[in-house]
C-alpha cells in the first residue's frame, strides 16, 4: 500500500493524550453519553445575575433536555431581591410550562397558564383551583410542588444542576474559582448588555476546542495584526486546573495594529491595559477578556453536529452611557455577530465537522508542547482526558473499557 | 411639490435607491452600496434581544468606518454562502420642505450555502433616513433592526 495512504490511516505516532478519534464528534452514542454525564451531570452555567434584576425575574432555559425555570426571589435583603433558585419549568399538575417565554417577571406568584394552579416563588404551591375536586382522594397543595434543581451563584454567575447528587460548585471549580472572583468580584456589579446566539453546524466540543487553542490566532487577521506580533505573546502560559478547568495568563495587544483604539480605560476587573485573558470553566463555560469588554460563551449540544452557542458580553453596571457605548463598540469589534473573528471561527469548526463526517478524517492532533505556553496543546490535552473521565471512554480510542483507570498526564515531556 | 406625499419620481427614486441597497450587498458590490450613501452617512445594525430585554447595537459605523470594514472583508475567511436580500420599501414620510424622506422597509435575507441549499437567514426592517442631494436621494441613516435572534453563520457585511 502507498505508504501515504497507511499513514493517513493509522494512529498518529504520538502518545495517546496527543491525538484523539474523530467519531467522538460524530458518534450518535457518544454524544447521549456526554449528554447525560457532562452534560445533565455536571454544573452549567445558565446566566448572569444582572438577567434577573428584580424580585421574581426569570429566564428560561434547557439543559440536558430539560426545560428550567430560573428565578430571583422576593424574600432578600436591601429591596434587591432574594436567593435564585431553579425548578423544572413544569408544572406538576398535567406539564405545561410555568413560564412560556425567555424571560420576564413574576409577581407574588407563579400561576400555571393550563388550570391556574399557583407556586410561591420558593417551588411551594399555594394554589390549587378547585381544590374540592382532590378532596375525594386526598390531595392538597402540600403534596404538589416545583421540582427544585440545584442552583449556586459565585460572583454573579448562576450555575445550575439537575443531577441532585453533583459535588458542590466549590468542590467542582477548585483553584478555578479564584480566577472567577479575580474578575467577577463581590463589590463590583457586572451586567451583561449583549446576548445574540446562533446555531452552528459542529460538534459542541470543536467550538471549545477553538475557543481555547491559541494556536490558530494564525486565522484571524485581526489577531496577526494585534496579538501574534506582540513580543511577549509567548511568555504567557496556560493554567491547568483540576476537573478541566484552565486558564492564560493576561497579555498585552496592540489594537493600534489593526487600526483601532487602546483600551487603557475603564478597564474590566482583573484586567491589565489592552489585555488579553481567556478562561475554560469544563465543559462549555468560555470567558474571554479584552481590557475593556468580557464574553462569555455557552452552549447546549443539539446533536452531534449541531451546537447552539449563546454569547454575552459584559461591562459594568455602574457604566455612564458613553463608556457603555466604548465597550459595546470594543465588543462588536472583535466578537459581534458583525465582528471580524466570529466568522472565522464558524468557517473554521463548519468545515473541520464536515471533514469528520466524510468518514475520510479519523483523527485530529493535539501534539504541541511548548511548555504551557500559548500555543502548547496541553490545555486541550487536559480538555479531552477530563471529557473521557466524564463519559468513561477514551479520547484517542473510544471504543476501548475504560473502567476506573484515570486520566493520563497531558502535559508535555519537555514540561514534567 | 406635496412634502407629504411626495412626486412620483421621488417615491420611485427611494424605491429603486432600497432596491439597489440590496442588489449591490447581493453582488458584492460593496463601493457602490457606499456610494448609496451620504457622505456624513451612518449604518447602524440594531436587534432586540428577547432573552436580556434589551436593544443592542451590534454595528454603529460611519461611511468612512463601514467603507474601511469592508475594504479589509477580502483579507478574512469568510461563509463562502451566497446571499439574496428581498427588500419591500412599506411607507416613505417625506419632511422638511420634501428634501428628506423616512423610509420603513421590510428585508429578509436568504443564504444559499456552497451545496447550493437555500434557507431564511434573517428578516427585519430597514428604516432608513434619505436626504435629497445634488447626485438625488442618498442614505443619511440606514438602521438595520434585525427580528432573527437565532443565526447561521454571522457575516461580518451588511445585512
Amino acid at each position: 500500500m502507498d505508504d501515504r495512504i497507511s499513514r493517513w490511516d493509522a494512529r498518529p505516532d504520538v502518545p495517546p493524550t496527543h491525538y484523539v478519534d474523530n467519531r467522538i464528534f460524530t458518534h450518535d452514542g457518544i454524544f447521549a453519553d456526554e449528554q447525560e454525564k457532562i452534560f445533565a451531570g455536571g454544573w452549567k452555567l445558565v446566566c448572569h445575575e444582572s438577567e434577573l434584576p428584580d424580585p421574581g425575574s426569570y429566564r428560561t432555559l434547557t439543559l440536558g433536555g430539560r426545560p428550567l425555570l430560573v428565578v430571583r426571589g422576593h424574600d432578600g435583603e436591601g429591596g434587591r431581591g432574594g436567593d435564585i433558585k431553579t425548578f423544572f419549568n413544569i408544572c406538576p399538575h398535567r406539564g405545561a410550562p410555568l413560564a412560556r417565554d425567555e424571560k420576564g417577571t413574576f409577581g407574588k406568584r407563579i400561576q400555571c397558564f393550563y388550570h391556574l394552579w399557583t407556586f410561591g416563588l420558593d417551588g411551594a404551591c399555594t394554589g390549587i383551583t378547585r381544590p374540592e375536586g382532590y378532596a375525594p382522594v386526598g390531595l392538597t397543595k402540600d403534596d404538589v410542588g416545583l421540582r427544585p434543581v440545584r442552583t449556586e451563584v459565585l460572583g454573579g454567575l448562576v450555575f445550575v444542576s439537575i443531577a441532585d447528587d453533583v459535588e458542590p460548585l466549590a468542590d467542582f471549580l477548585g483553584p478555578a474559582a479564584d480566577n472567577i472572583r479575580l474578575h467577577f468580584p463581590q463589590d463590583v456589579a457586572l451586567e451583561v448588555f449583549h446576548y445574540h446566539r446562533a446555531e452552528i453546524r459542529c460538534n459542541w466540543k470543536l467550538w471549545v476546542d477553538n475557543n481555547s487553542e491559541q494556536y490558530h490566532e494564525f486565522l484571524h487577521v485581526l489577531n496577526r495584526k494585534t496579538g501574534l506580533t506582540q513580543p511577549n505573546y509567548h511568555e504567557r502560559r496556560w493554567h491547568l486546573h483540576p476537573n478541566g478547568h484552565n486558564a492564560m495568563d493576561q497579555g498585552a495587544m496592540n489594537y493600534g495594529g489593526a487600526g483601532l483604539e487602546a483600551r487603557r480605560d475603564g478597564l474590566m476587573p482583573g484586567m491589565e491595559p489592552d489585555a488579553l485573558m481567556v478562561m475554560l470553566l469544563f465543559p462549555d463555560v468560555m470567558i474571554n477578556v479584552r481590557a475593556t469588554v468580557m464574553r462569555i460563551d455557552t452552549i447546549t449540544p443539539v446533536s452531534p453536529d449541531r451546537t447552539i452557542v449563546e454569547w454575552r458580553g459584559l461591562g459594568l453596571k455602574s457604566d455612564t452611557a458613553a463608556q457603555r457605548d466604548e465597550r459595546i463598540r470594543h465588543h462588536n469589534q472583535v466578537w459581534g455577530p458583525a465582528g471580524r473573528n466570529l466568522p472565522e471561527d464558524i468557517a473554521a469548526v463548519e468545515s473541520q465537522q464536515r471533514a469528520m463526517e466524510s468518514g475520510g478524517f479519523p483523527w485530529s492532533i493535539y501534539a504541541r508542547e511548548e511548555e504551557l505556553r500559548p500555543q502548547d496543546d496541553s490545555n486541550l490535552r487536559a480538555f479531552y482526558q477530563e471529557w473521557g473521565r466524564r463519559v468513561g471512554r477514551w479520547p484517542h480510542d473510544p471504543d476501548a473499557v475504560r473502567g476506573d483507570e484515570p486520566s493520563l498526564s497531558v502535559i508535555g515531556g519537555a514540561a514534567e | 411639490m406635496n412634502a407629504v406625499t411626495g412626486a412620483t419620481e421621488d417615491r420611485e427614486g427611494i424605491r429603486t435607491l432600497t432596491s439597489r441597497s440590496a442588489r449591490f450587498l447581493n453582488e458584492g458590490r460593496f463601493a457602490d452600496f457606499i456610494a448609496l450613501f451620504a457622505e456624513d452617512g451612518h449604518y447602524i445594525l440594531e436587534a432586540e434581544s428577547a432573552e436580556i430585554g434589551k436593544r443592542m447595537t451590534w454595528l454603529d459605523l460611519s461611511c468612512a468606518e463601514l467603507d474601511a470594514l469592508l475594504e479589509e472583508s477580502p483579507q478574512h475567511v469568510h461563509d463562502l454562502a451566497g446571499r439574496k436580500h428581498m427588500v419591500t420599501v412599506e411607507e416613505i414620510d417625506f419632511s422638511d420642505g420634501g428634501d428628506r424622506a423616512d423610509v420603513l422597509s421590510g428585508f429578509a435575507v436568504f443564504r444559499t450555502d456552497i451545496d447550493g441549499r437555500t434557507e431564511v437567514y434573517a428578516v427585519g426592517n430597514y428604516a432608513d433616513t434619505l436626504r435629497r442631494t445634488d447626485d438625488g436621494w442618498r442614505i443619511a441613516t440606514r438602521r438595520v433592526i434585525v427580528e432573527t435572534r437565532m443565526f447561521r453563520t454571522p457575516t461580518p457585511t451588511p445585512l
